[in-house]
């Protein structure tokens, strides 16, 4: 057990930087597939019980849509990438070519699309971390949801986690430049107690 | 009045009273309602039981805790145990392709363990709206124990 009082800063901003270089690459690549800059800001780290994990997100009472990606092989855990439901539907319109506003429902071509978006930044990210660290990282398929923010980040967490008190995670927000509205997503990193170690122990080295 | 429960949390509501909670995925709503005295309560809770956990900071993240807890909370306000009738909400699998056995989900358990824990208190589970792999919100009308359940997938049901 990780004893979340004894982390250091020099720990915490060595995870951030490693989510940093899996934030950049998913970025650039996020920017690739839709054709617009996308900004990403510095990660930040929540160390919270598990029933505020909602609270992360600005989207908590709203539909978004969710996609988790479990992984494996050095480092075992999840990343999920949320979008608000109605940003979702403009990075359709962007990634399908079409008139931006166009897309009203998400449908089965919708979802796909979106999954695969989401398969690309998140394989990216860990790609890039996972060169980084010089660890083996394998993403699984994802796993797609529309619904309520609060629930969504709640269970992908306390279904998987094997601690249901405390959750570390890593939050990554991106935003796609010069858009009527600002598109605004969230990549979320929750890593295994147990490759969180992992982790801090690379750090300590 | 709309009184809003967050997760890992419960409370008590009397005629004019409206409890309300949202998003819940795997976690579940579990109400009780005296009808005679119309005294409702409702919990929010993420888990089965304490032993998921290595500290209890709050009886209503847990079945096994919480529900005695209200119906204590309950009969302090003039319920009383053998007129309590229940109803359950929630208990998803909203990663069902994530989900290696069904019986060993949180979603699952999680009902199962109030099914159990209300049979031996001898309090009927009058109505459910459990499983699958979408999240609801509730909102109980005190004044005739009716739920409202909304989600995304189903729109609204009452039950």
């Amino acid at each position: 057990m990780i004893d979340f009082n004894n982390l250091k800063d020099f720990h915490l901003d060595g995870i951030k930087e490693i989510s940093n270089i899996g934030g950049g690459h998913a970025a650039t690549v996020l920017s690739q597939l839709v054709n617009k800059r996308v900004m990403v800001s510095v990660p930040k780290v929540h160390i919270i019980s598990s029933e505020e994990i909602y609270r992360i997100i600005n989207n908590q009472d709203e539909i978004v849509t969710g996609v988790l990606v479990k992984f494996l092989g050095d480092l075992t855990g999840r990343t999920l990438l949320i979008f608000p439901r109605d940003e979702s539907m403009l990075l359709v319109d962007m990634v399908m070519g079409k008139t931006i506003g166009s897309t009203t429902i998400l449908s089965e071509i919708e979802q796909s699309a979106i999954k695969e978006v989401a398969n690309i930044v998140i394989s990216s990210y860990l790609t890039a971390m996972s060169d980084f660290l010089n660890m083996l990282i394998l993403p699984s398929v994802p796993n797609l949801v529309i619904d309520i923010g609060s629930a969504v980040l709640t269970s992908a967490y306390i279904d998987f986690s094997s601690n249901k008190d405390i959750v570390f995670c890593v939050e990554t927000e991106f935003t796609f430049e010069d858009d009527p509205q600002p598109l605004k997503g969230y990549l979320i990193l929750l890593p295994d107690p147990i490759s969180l170690k992992k982790l801090l122990d690379f750090l300590n080295r | 009045m709309i009184i809003n429960i967050k997760i890992a949390d419960a409370n008590i509501g009397f005629e004019e009273d409206i409890l309300k909670t949202i998003g819940l995925g795997s976690c579940v709503a579990l109400t009780l309602y005296d009808r005679e005295k119309k005294i409702g309560g409702m919990i929010h809770y993420m888990l089965p039981s304490r032993t998921y956990s290595n500290v209890i900071f709050n009886p209503y993240k847990y079945c096994d805790t919480g529900l005695p807890n209200l119906i204590l909370e309950m009969e302090q306000l003039g319920a009383k145990k053998y007129r309590m009738e229940s109803k359950l909400v929630g208990g998803a699998n909203m990663f069902a392709t994530f989900i290696k056995s069904l019986e060993d989900s949180i979603g699952y358990r999680n009902v199962e363990i109030a099914r159990k824990m209300l049979k031996e208190l001898r309090i009927p589970v009058v109505a459910e709206d459990v499983g699958s792999d979408y999240s609801r919100s509730v909102e109980f009308n005190v004044k005739n124990g009716v739920l409202r359940v909304v989600s995304v997938k189903n729109g609204e049901i009452y039950i």
